[in-house]
């Protein structure tokens, strides 16, 4: 055998330090700049700290190794697909996602109601008759019992439903399943606009994004609002409304509706998204 | 110059003598200084002539004499040859040796160039099963692996010996000795082409393709953005699912590995054969309940359930396992009623169904059970991990030393299957993006078809268990409850994600296998319900 050349390091060491190091330095960017908001839900946070504890562990342990030229031979090309996350992750910086072109549950007139929290009628179809039969038959007061906590936040500050981040899934719920005993009532709150090809003219939904877990289950939740110059509204912008509630049908549905009385542009809030838990 | 350090590995008569003899006749041209440290004799010994050639010393070390440092300190300093061969003891742990050569002291005089195992075809199988150990850390941290005798197995057996090779050691040469002409052709020419495709080629591909975005993205934030804006949108939030994921599910993969890695040094085969339960119906009710304690995401069970497996804990319980712990996981109750507050029968029937489909798959392969040492990659060895670090611990024992095997094996782990956590991510963030929600709104009407779509679904987005059902209440509107459950039963169970990642340690069949089981039987198992009950 000539002589081959053989580096004094390990290579692929080098490749787990640099990885390792590389999600390390991720994680702490997008904490330190309150960008992970658009990744993860902050109840995420402490584990993506753990990870970073561990993933320096793990570092400490392989720096030792990285003179060992001793190695398990396998192929560095599996280390490619490390490199796509990191790669991507630093070039497209985590803009607030285009809330309209969001595909994954992209919200339109046909399943705007779907994204409530409670159904206000029977889910589905009548096969579903043995399920609610469970339940008590008055589901307002049901409804109450098992979300106490919830209705608590459900509170008129001055005849006004002034919705804001922490009381907005409540009340959705609340105003979708009780729509009638709210019609008539004022209604303050901010959203973006979303708009759709199936809107008619005058009407648009002020909605915001509901993250669960991750970006991945992100949807859009909002009420549909009746306002004359709706077409004057930019998608995507942020506003700030006031109106009056009232029911409409829809599809075979009744859902609420918001006849707009005054709209202000607002800048966009520090976060955008409101978490149901 | 460094003295370079050659290492022949391989047990008694597998012809390690003869192989330095092949290719001490193709290298004698070079006038090298070469000194052989024999550290067993078998019947072949280095032939008279390079004996007699004054640039070849052959040293025997003595049967109770240890190869040691100071050894071959004192040959360098007496010879300085440009080459030292060891022709180790098959027997004797190669890991020790390398361990040896690699301290401080040593590393300024001597490089280990190139490490070659031999290997007698006849034997392999055999040996595999008496000193397994020893035989798979010569094989994977060869460079060159040269089977000896091929000529005397079958082909199949042959090409079977070649496979399991290969399995242990991905990237080293496996040459058939009998089939290439000669030694030198192949080491000169062809090992170093390899060599270069191996790394630096790789290096220089990953520098291009940088290169290559890098000019793409200024090229195209140069071209007119506006023109351009949906294609980009759709990229930003593929990118930012894709990332979500990953933020996601990385934590709880290191939590994976790292009782992965804590079973593997912990808890011996031995324990498991001893301690889990010989009653069937007792391992199924254990693999349910081990789900309640094991609160994690779905991505952090799949380590987990290989490195048991692997352990030897039966493959039918293991099953019954990995699909049962991401329903009962109390985590993942809590969230399907936080989604659908006031239906608790919803949580109940997902449990329910959930643990019926786990139970039920875990059945199939306790009747129809799967050869594990085909399904499962690096069974072979029965007791041991491939991984080099698993071997360095027997040297270093101690709380320090386990740490830190502890922490290397995680690390060894994470990177093996994170590559396809990776890569599923990427797939389900892709589904999520390109597949149009319109589809769905056309097959909603249509009872078992939604079903069936609503369990492709769960598949291809690979949403987390603990948030799926937030995703489930929004399809609420246009399915039907049962559609709903399809995807909340099958989506922690089976999904694309968790199947790349076992791809890691299980062969394909048995992932095809456990999908069409799991889907048939959750199809069925919701069938059944919907009849019975909705």
């Amino acid at each position: 055998m000539r002589s081959k050349k053989r580096y004094g390091i390990n290579i692929e060491v080098i490749f787990r330090l640099i990885f390792l190091l590389g999600f390390t330095t991720f994680f702490y960017v997008v904490i330190k700049n309150r960008t992970v908001q658009y990744y993860v839900h902050p109840r995420i946070i402490p584990y993506m700290k753990f990870g970073i504890f561990s993933f320096i562990l793990m570092s400490l342990f392989f720096i030792e190794e990285l003179f060992k030229t001793r190695r398990k031979n396998t192929r560095l090309v599996n280390y490619i697909f490390f490199f796509i996350p990191l790669f991507t992750s630093f070039i497209s910086p985590p803009k607030s996602i285009n809330p309209a072109s969001i595909s994954l549950n992209n919200i339109n007139k046909n399943n705007i109601s779907s994204n409530s929290f409670v159904k206000d009628s029977n889910i589905g179809s009548e096969e579903n008759d043995d399920i609610i039969s469970d339940l008590p038959s008055d589901k307002s007061v049901f409804y109450n019992n098992i979300a106490n906590d919830k209705k608590d936040q459900l509170v008129l500050q001055g005849n006004v439903i002034v919705i804001d981040d922490d009381n907005f899934i409540p009340w959705l719920d609340e105003l979708y399943m009780n729509m009638i005993e709210y019609e008539g009532e004022e209604i303050e709150m901010i959203g973006f606009v979303l708009k759709d090809s199936e809107f008619k003219q005058n009407e648009f939904v002020i909605a915001r994004l509901m993250m669960v877990c991750c970006a991945a289950d992100t949807q859009a939740v909002g009420f549909l609002c009746n306002y004359d110059k709706a077409s004057e509204l930019k998608g995507d912008s942020w506003i700030k409304v006031k109106g009056f509630l009232k029911t409409i049908e829809l599809n075979k549905e009744k859902i609420p509706i918001i006849e707009i009385k005054d709209i202000e542009n607002i800048d966009k809030p520090e976060n955008e998204f409101i978490y149901p838990y | 110059m460094k003295t370079q350090i050659d290492i022949f590995t391989g047990f008694l008569g597998s012809g390690k003598t003869s192989m330095i003899n092949e290719m001490l006749e193709e290298y004698i041209v070079y006038e090298e200084k070469i000194v052989i440290i024999q550290c067993e004799t078998g019947e072949e010994e280095i032939k008279d002539d390079f004996i007699n050639n004054r640039n070849i010393i052959v040293y025997k070390l003595p049967k109770e004499k240890p190869l040691d440092n100071l050894y071959i300190k004192e040959i360098a300093e007496k010879y300085s040859p440009h080459r030292i061969i060891i022709e180790q003891n098959g027997m004797d742990s190669l890991d020790k040796l390398l361990n040896k050569l690699n301290h401080k002291g040593m590393r300024k005089y001597f490089v280990t160039n190139t490490i070659v195992n031999v290997i007698d075809c006849r034997k392999f199988h055999m040996l595999m099963g008496i000193v397994g150990d020893n035989l798979m850390t010569q094989i994977v941290y060869s460079d060159i692996v040269i089977l000896n005798y091929g000529d005397k197995v079958t082909a199949e057996e042959l090409k079977k010996i070649k496979r399991k090779v290969k399995i242990i050691n991905k990237s080293g040469s496996i040459i058939d000795f009998e089939s290439i002409g000669s030694f030198k052709e192949y080491i000169d020419e062809d090992r170093k082409e390899k060599w270069i495709k191996k790394s630096s080629d790789k290096l220089s591909l990953l520098m291009l393709t940088c290169i290559a975005i890098y000019l793409f993205l200024n090229i195209f934030k140069a071209i007119d953005l506006v023109n351009l804006n949906v294609d980009f949108s759709k990229f930003h939030i593929l990118n930012t699912i894709f990332i979500g994921i990953l933020i996601e599910s990385f934590p709880f993969l290191i939590i994976g590995v790292l009782i992965s890695s804590l079973i593997q040094i912990f808890v011996t085969r031995d324990m498991i054969v001893k301690y889990f339960p010989k009653n069937k119906v007792l391992s199924f009710l254990m693999a349910i309940v081990g789900g309640v304690f094991f609160p994690v995401c779905d991505c952090a069970i799949v380590p987990v359930v290989s490195r048991l497996v692997k352990k030897g804990v039966p493959l039918y319980a293991a099953v019954t396992f990995m699909l049962a712990a991401p329903i009962v996981n109390p985590i993942v109750i809590a969230s399907t009623y936080y989604a659908f507050p006031g239906q608790p029968s919803i949580v109940l029937f997902r449990l329910l169904i959930g643990i019926v489909v786990a139970v039920v798959s875990g059945l199939i392969f306790l009747i129809f059970p799967e050869n594990e040492g085909i399904s499962i990659k690096n069974l072979d060895s029965q007791y041991n991990c491939s991984c080099i670090y698993c071997n360095g611990y027997r040297i270093d024992k101690g709380i320090k030393g386990k740490i830190s095997v502890i922490f290397k094996h995680a690390g060894e782990e994470f990177f093996d299957v994170g590559k396809f956590l990776i890569i599923g991510a990427l797939l389900a963030s892709i589904f999520q993006v390109m597949i149009p929600k319109s589809i769905l709104e056309n097959v909603s009407n249509l009872e078992v078809t939604s079903i069936l779509i609503m369990m492709i679904i769960a598949f291809l987005f690979s949403v987390c268990s603990s948030s799926d059902a937030f995703i489930a209440r929004s399809f609420s509107n246009q399915f039907s409850m049962n559609s709903i459950m399809g995807f909340m039963v099958l989506g922690p169970m089976v999904d694309i994600k968790n199947l790349l990642m076992l791809s890691e340690s299980f062969n394909k069949r048995f992932i095809v296998k456990l999908l069409f089981i799991v889907f048939n039987i959750a199809f069925s198992a919701i069938c059944f319900f919907t009849i019975l009950f909705f």
